[in-house]
């Protein structure tokens, strides 16, 4: 496959022109990081007098350039460093540059617009990067994982342990109670899915909508590919993405051919993962305990009548009693599951035609029998200068994932959902066994037959898979139409297109204990889900340079752009359901069949324009913008919402001794969420058949013709500081956002006949800081010591509210339990639910927050000589969880802790306590958890390997790397179920807050050998 | 040059194509539109199926919410604890159970009736002899509707009026408003059905066969206000004196004698019909749709004995001995039975929405409350006889008010077990002491809570929102 696609490449080049400069002389060098040997990687080494000229350093920091005739100065730069410009005199042959780390990361260039970009000194908003170092340092189960912890501002949580992803990013708090929560996630110019399609596990669990644990898409993109990744946060920054960007925009660049000869790069990871924590169940020491736990004890005096009866009610705990604890978990989800990733790169080219060509491929089982998931990728990107007026760049990806789930979470059938059959099921007698035949035991508890499950068998044979196929491309051309002395205009046209096809596979075969729960044996779905995403854009730049001496000199540069911007997104989901099937069958033909679909298909269009001025020797930057936009979701389908946007920042310095620069900024912004497919119109919906006749009712939710986005106006201000010569530096930036015309399903009154109604109304507020300290404590010639220190804190309200208060949807299970109740006045991640007052009355009442007190984050990064070690902590101190999984441990009188002392001298056992204690839901409080937690990220040791040693291996390789890493280590928490991250309705707008029974968490180790030829 | 110009013009012209706003019109997929429906000629039909579609789903909920309720069955779900405590244990819970189902579906119910009656008056096709009988078919629902939610709720009382705009609050009249609302609904449905020609502008499925034209169905809207007027009688609503006296007896006596009581045929009656088919319904209480349902264990000794020795014939045709008895699987203790349905065990059984059963065991109560005894006592033993092959009832015309009721009482839920019943009989004749209680903890309810939405949504104004 992959020597194919070299050989398309190589092709390819044959035909495409080769550019002709006055190119006179080639220059060969190494770019090195201060204070080390070690060959940095990726640097770009650029002539800013020749627009065109440059390449980008290989493996071990070794480049090679062409350059024009006479001296020249060349500008060297990477992500993380300090550039520098040095001059090649007209006769230098090699050039070897050190740059130095730069803990602020005040360099680098970050986007400010559709085809423009400003140096990272001079951004006037709060802009995270990070780098590729920092993402692959130690793998992930998906690119939430590898973000964990590196990006100050953002809440990144994974929903589950589940292999293959599935998690949720949420910057700055909750800006919409019904629209989109996500950030807006942009991969080389495409704006990509990031759906979350619900694989139909629910068929065999019953769980209801919205709780099948899937795969977000963003599980498809390749950390290893990424060349860096650009967090906008706030509303000016963003805002050039609009109605999609109150979230937030994740702006992912990957890799990119560097000129020369091809060489090549080869990684291999082999790792394991086990179980973090586990829970385990209630030991019986004896079978008469077993029957005085779930019978009850023989009442003294009873009659004969009595005592037949319990006698006949205990027989089933008595017959199959035979041991105190069998260690269910610890066999279901107990396994050192494998994985193993292999990437192999290729980059070349010649200065007018440069490739990277990649591809990956990533195999990890998890901890829980028959899961696993796969990853494969191959990308090809193209950068060609046409000529010298003319560049034009192509990327393109190819994608398959692949899914084995199992069956976690939520059950409202027969406790088919393992672990919620283990929170019910004594471990009395061995489940995980087999006879001759291959048959496992019928567990007679938890009601036996078809209303208990054996979860041995359960997740021997049922099947919860998924298959994408994914392909991202785009391409982008920018033609310089006019250049004069201080002008130059360019023209750029982007476009991008993401597609994939997603195929659900549900199995539960008949012979399966559960089955027919539900009535009808055995269950089988296909879905498939198609996905059509593209993006295109025209942009004019105009950049005006006065000329130094005029009037406007004290003008650096003043750019000015404006474009057109047309999105569409497709989404087509459909598939058909089996029941009753023949046995053995798993065709979808085999049974009684309903098929279903859901499709949407939104179209926007947008406008834009920009100003961006630099001035008074770059030390003031300022931009103005708008974008107008309008788009077939919103009521007024011709009306353009216009955000526009203001920034500016102005950097000082020497301002004081020992302060090296200080830089103040502000921005304000406006950006939108759009209404959801569909909410503009007033709808029946089809009932069930009857009589062999269709029919329709009028829908529970009511559209509103009127309806618009919701927008968002920020304010952030910043202050970026750096010290005694960079060795300490600090960002601090407060935010202040607020959101108004929400997008709400506002309840209506249930005696109207109607449940909800889509209306705007309502106001949001979120305010916090974000606090980063980078500092070098220290740097001499055996250790370089960096320290990054992040902090983050969020305070959220509801200003406004025109309707009494209500409950979020789907975010947890009500009163009984803690729930997202909106109310005006309060937090808007309040959770509310009963709570019990000392008259005795019961009332709804804010019971806990959602929302962490603080996150911090600690990374801290040791080089020593050709050693590098790692480690990231990261800190979340509050917030509460739904505890769900021990409310139904307790239920079933099963939790490991049951028997333990209860609290203030309460002769009950723990967890007859907490369950007695809970009443029914009178007092939600007894499962509303603190959910704070330290985690150990990520923890890492490689070794560059001397190139004397390298050299003796064989004479091509130039560099080698081996690496030992290690992911979510171990964990500090009281919480006390499995995951304090862990969310039963995976992503949530408002509040991820119900844990019950997700897929176990676990801990990673990887041994990584990486190397270049 | 102009190679340069004519690609400019490309430029231009993809990107005026490409934001010209007819792109932006996009329809939706998932669902009709008010506008896609109203143009049809064949909606009507479609929302008429709607609303015995909603009456049906309906009534599998109240039977399953009401036979917990009532004693007469369990729901065992061991390992969602809640679905036996707000039904046996309590505290009820104001965000689940039969406390929101029993208000949340019939007052859509009363939405899509109002959103059908808006269609037919504003309907260019219809005559008014076919938009008459339209108009009787979807009041007389309605009437069986607001019967239901004031059945369930009782004294909190509630809306009896659906508004135009869903936003404003509709106002809170209290139980006898609301039985007597329901009164007029069914009365409007008997004015509108006799001015309603020969036939619908609409079929009805094959659970209104012979009740399937206006004249037909005027049967069924009577058998309902039978049934809605006992009620009143028996709480002594507004307008019918004390609680049993005559008044609105007499109005029970003259609704039966226009219905369909056939003394020949107890069953006889319209019924909601189940199907396997994909895409429709199937017996929510049928052994296929739920292996956890199972009928309360007094269900056996309370049955009386036949002339031979064996039970009552209804309890044969109605009820089987597991072999074994069957519980919650131990998390809840002190419900296990081993008593189990065999009515309604089939996924496509029909469920009688109201039958001549009903309708003379109704018009017993009726004749001994307005002083008929020995017509009343003769109905009680048509009853016993033909379904129970029971000997004739002990009772004489000198038997107390309270021995008529608790006879009464006894052919009610044999002969209407599992239909819905029991919960209301004890309730309405005041005797819900009598319901077993299976461990000591458990309790009985009055009245059914209003839901937490709405109550959040009147600021916690109406009773027993607190």
């Amino acid at each position: 496959m992959s020597r194919f696609i070299v050989g398309i490449a190589a092709a390819l080049m044959l035909f495409l022109p080769q550019v002709a400069h006055s190119q006179d002389r080639s220059i060969t060098g190494r770019v090195t990081i201060q204070g080390t040997t070690l060959g940095l990687e990726g640097a770009s080494v650029v002539v800013p007098s020749s627009p065109g000229v440059g390449t980008v350093t290989g493996n071990d920091g070794r480049f090679t350039l062409r350059l024009p005739a006479g001296d020249v100065a060349v500008t060297v730069r990477a992500l993380g460093y300090k550039q520098q410009q040095v001059t090649v005199s007209a006769s230098q042959a090699t050039l070897d540059v050190a740059l130095e780390r730069d803990a602020l990361q005040l360099e680098g260039l970050v986007i400010t617009g559709q085809a423009t970009s400003i140096s990272r000194q001079n951004l006037a908003t709060s802009v995270a990067v990070v780098n590729a170092e920092d993402l692959t340092r130690a793998p992930s189960a998906s690119l939430e994982g590898a973000l964990q912890g590196k990006i100050p501002g953002a809440s990144i949580n994974l929903n589950s342990g589940a292999p293959g992803g599935g998690g949720q990013i949420q910057i700055r708090g909750v800006t919409s109670i019904l629209g989109s929560g996500e950030p807006l996630f942009v991969v080389d110019g495409v704006i990509i899915s990031n759906a979350a399609i619900q694989g139909g596990m629910r068929t065999i669990t019953s769980s209801g909508s919205n709780q099948d644990d899937p795969a977000n898409r963003l599980a498809d993109i390749d950390p290893s590919l990424i060349e860096s990744i650009e967090v906008l946060k706030g509303a000016a920054a963003s805002a050039i993405y609009g109605s999609k960007a109150t979230n937030g925009v994740i702006v992912i660049k990957t890799k990119r051919g560097e000129a020369g000869r091809p060489r090549y790069a080869l990684s291999q990871s082999f790792g394991m993962s086990n179980a973090s924590k586990l829970l385990g169940s209630r030991r019986f020491e004896t079978a008469d305990k077993l029957v005085d736990a779930f019978v009850g004890p023989l009442a003294p005096g009873a009659t004969p009548e009595e005592i037949a009866a319990h006698n006949a009610a205990a027989a089933v705990y008595r017959d199959n009693y035979e041991s105190p604890y069998f260690d269910y978990q610890d066999a279901l989800f107990g396994r050192t599951a494998p994985m193993f990733e292999t990437n192999f790169s290729v980059t070349g080219g010649s200065e007018a035609t440069k490739y990277f060509l990649a591809a990956s491929h990533k195999e990890e089982d998890g901890i829980m029998r028959n899961t696993g998931a796969m990853r494969q990728n191959v990308r090809l990107n193209l950068d060609q200068i046409v000529s010298d007026k003319i560049t034009a760049n192509v990327s393109t990806a190819f994608i398959r994932s692949g899914n084995d789930r199992g069956i976690t979470g939520n059950n409202n059938t027969s406790s088919v959902s393992p672990l919620y059959l283990f929170a019910y099921s004594p471990a009395v007698m061995n489940l995980d066994t087999q006879d001759a035949a291959g048959n496992y035991p019928e567990n007679p508890f938890v009601g036996g037959g078809p209303r208990s499950s054996n979860p041995f068998q359960t997740m021997a044979h049922v099947r919860n898979h998924s298959d994408v196929y994914r392909w991202i491309g785009s391409g982008r051309l920018d033609v310089t139409a006019f250049t004069a002395a201080e002008h130059d205009v360019i023209l750029s046209a982007q476009g991008g297109l993401d597609w994939f096809q997603q195929a659900d596979d549900i199995y539960s075969p008949n012979f399966l204990q559960y089955e027919p729960a539900n009535g009808r044996l055995g269950t089988a779905q296909e879905q498939t889900t198609r996905s059509r995403q593209i993006n295109a854009s025209l942009n004019a730049v105009w950049k005006y340079t006065p000329s130094p001496g005029g009037f406007l000199s004290f003008i650096s540069s003043a750019t000015t752009s404006g474009g057109l911007q047309l999105e569409e997104r497709d989404f087509n989901r459909y598939g058909v359901l089996a029941e009753n099937l023949i046995p053995g069958m798993d065709n979808i033909d085999q049974g009684r069949t309903a098929p279903f679909q859901n499709r949407s298909a939104i179209r926007d269009q947008a406008f834009y324009g920009q100003e961006e001025l630099l001035a008074f020797d770059n030390r003031l930057f300022v931009t103005v913008g708008a974008r107008a936009e309008r788009s077939s979701v919103n009521g007024d389908r011709e009306k353009l919402y216009v955000y526009p946007k203001a920034s500016g920042s102005f950097r000082f310095p020497e301002v004081a001794k020992g302060v090296d620069e200080l830089k103040v900024r502000a921005a304000i912004g406006r950006s939108g969420n759009q209404p959801r497919y569909g909410d503009r119109d007033l709808v029946l919906t089809a009932s069930t058949q009857i009589g062999g006749q269709n029919s329709l009712r009028a829908a529970n939710t009511l559209g509103n013709p009127d309806i618009r986005p919701e927008t968002m106006t920020e304010q952030e201000y910043g202050i970026d500081a750096s010290f005694l010569r960079s060795r300490l530096a600090l960002e601090v930036t407060y935010f202040n956002r607020t959101v108004t015309d929400l997008l709400l399903t506002a309840p209506l009154p249930n005696s109207s006949g109607l449940t909800q109604q889509i209306i705007n109304g309502g106001e949001l507020s979120s305010k916090g800081y974000e606090i980063a300290v980078s500092a070098t404590p220290i740097s001499n010639d055996w250790l370089d010591w960096r320290s990054n220190t992040s902090f983050y804190k969020v305070k959220q309200k509801i200003e406004e509210l025109p309707v009494p208060t209500f409950r979020s949807p789907s975010t947890g299970f009500g009163s009984a339990y803690g729930d997202a109740y909106l109310t005006e006045g309060y937090s808007t991640t309040a959770i509310w639910g009963n709570k019990r007052f000392e008259d005795g009355t019961v009332r709804l009442s804010p019971i806990g927050d959602a929302t962490p007190d603080f996150t911090m984050q600690f990374a801290n990064n040791f080089l020593v000589n050709a050693f590098t070690f790692n480690v990231l902590v990261d800190w979340t101190n509050g917030g509460v969880r739904s505890n769900l999984t021990q409310n139904l441990f307790d239920e079933g009188k099963n939790s490991w802790d049951f028997d333990h002392a209860a609290p203030n001298g309460d002769p009950r056992p723990l967890g007859q306590y907490r369950y007695e204690e809970w009443r029914n839901g009178q007092n939600a409080g007894m499962y509303l958890q603190d959910a704070g937690f330290v985690k150990l990220r990520e923890i890492s040791v490689s070794y560059d390997v001397p190139q004397s040693l390298t050299s003796r291996l064989g004479g091509s390789i130039s560099n080698l790397r081996l690496s030992l890493a290690g992911r979510n280590l171990h964990t500090w928490t009281d919480y006390w179920g499995m995951d304090p991250e862990a969310s039963n309705f995976g992503s949530n707008n408002v509040a991820r807050i119900v844990d019950l029974g997700q897929y176990p968490p676990s801990r990673s180790f990887h041994f990584n050998i990486s190397m270049g030829f | 040059m102009r190679s340069r110009l004519f690609g400019a013009l490309v430029i231009a012209s993809v990107a005026v194509a490409g934001c010209s706003a007819d792109r932006l019109t996009v329809p939706n997929y998932n669902s009709p539109t008010g506008e896609d429906v109203a143009a049809d000629p064949g909606a009507l039909q479609l929302t008429a199926n709607g609303l015995l579609a909603g009456a049906r789903s309906n009534m599998g909920s109240w039977i399953s919410g009401t036979g917990r309720l009532g004693r007469e069955a369990y729901s065992y779900t061991p390992t969602e604890g809640r679905n036996t405590t707000t039904y046996l244990m309590g505290p009820q819970d104001p965000t689940r159970g039969a406390g929101n189902s029993f208000w949340t579906a019939y007052y859509s119910d009363l939405r899509n009736i109002f959103d059908f009656n808006n269609a037919v008056n504003a309907s260019t096709r219809l005559t008014d002899p076919q938009k008459e009988a339209a108009l009787g078919y979807s009041e007389t629902l309605a009437g069986m509707a607001l019967t239901f939610v004031v059945a369930a709720h009782g004294s909190f009382g509630g809306p009896v009026e659906i508004l135009e705009n869903p936003r404003e609050l509709s106002p809170w009249v209290d139980r006898d408003a609301i039985y007597n609302a329901a009164l007029d609904r069914l009365e409007s449905g008997k004015t509108h059905l006799a001015a309603g020609g020969t036939a619908f502008p609409f079929s009805l499925n094959s659970g209104f066969s012979g009740f399937n034209t206006p004249a037909g169905y005027l049967k069924v809207n009577r058998a309902l206000a039978a049934r809605l007027n006992a009620y009143r009688a028996s709480y002594g609503v507004a307008g019918c004196g004390a609680a049993y006296s005559p008044a609105c007896y007499e109005m029970v006596l003259t609704n039966i004698s226009e219905s369909f009581l056939d003394e020949g045929d107890l069953s006889s009656g319209p019924n909601y019909i189940y199907s396997t088919a994909a895409g429709d319904a199937q017996n929510p209480l049928s052994n296929a749709s739920s292996s956890a349902w199972v009928a309360h264990p007094s269900i056996l000794p309370d049955a009386q004995l036949q002339s031979g020795g064996a039970r009552d014939q209804r309890y044969i045709d109605k009820i089987t001995t597991m072999d074994r008895p069957v519980g919650p699987g131990g998390a809840i203790p002190g419900i296990e039975t081993d008593q189990d349905f065999l009515v309604f065990s089939n996924p496509e059984d029909v469920i009688p929405m109201i039958n001549s059963e009903e309708l003379l065991l109704l018009r017993a109560e009726a004749r001994w409350f307005t002083g008929d005894k020995p017509g009343a006592i003769s109905d009680l033993n048509i009853v016993r006889t033909t379904s129970g092959n029971l000997p004739a009832s002990s009772l004489t015309v000198g038997s107390s008010d309270d021995a008529f009721i608790e006879a009464l009482l006894y052919e009610r839920r044999y002969s209407l077990l599992i239909q819905g019943h029991r919960w209301v009989d004890v309730r309405r004749f005041g005797v819900l002491n009598t319901l077993p209680l299976d461990v000591p903890e458990h309790v009985t309810f009055d009245d059914l809570i209003i839901p937490q939405s709405e109550c959040l949504i009147r600021n916690n104004e109406p009773p027993s929102c607190g």
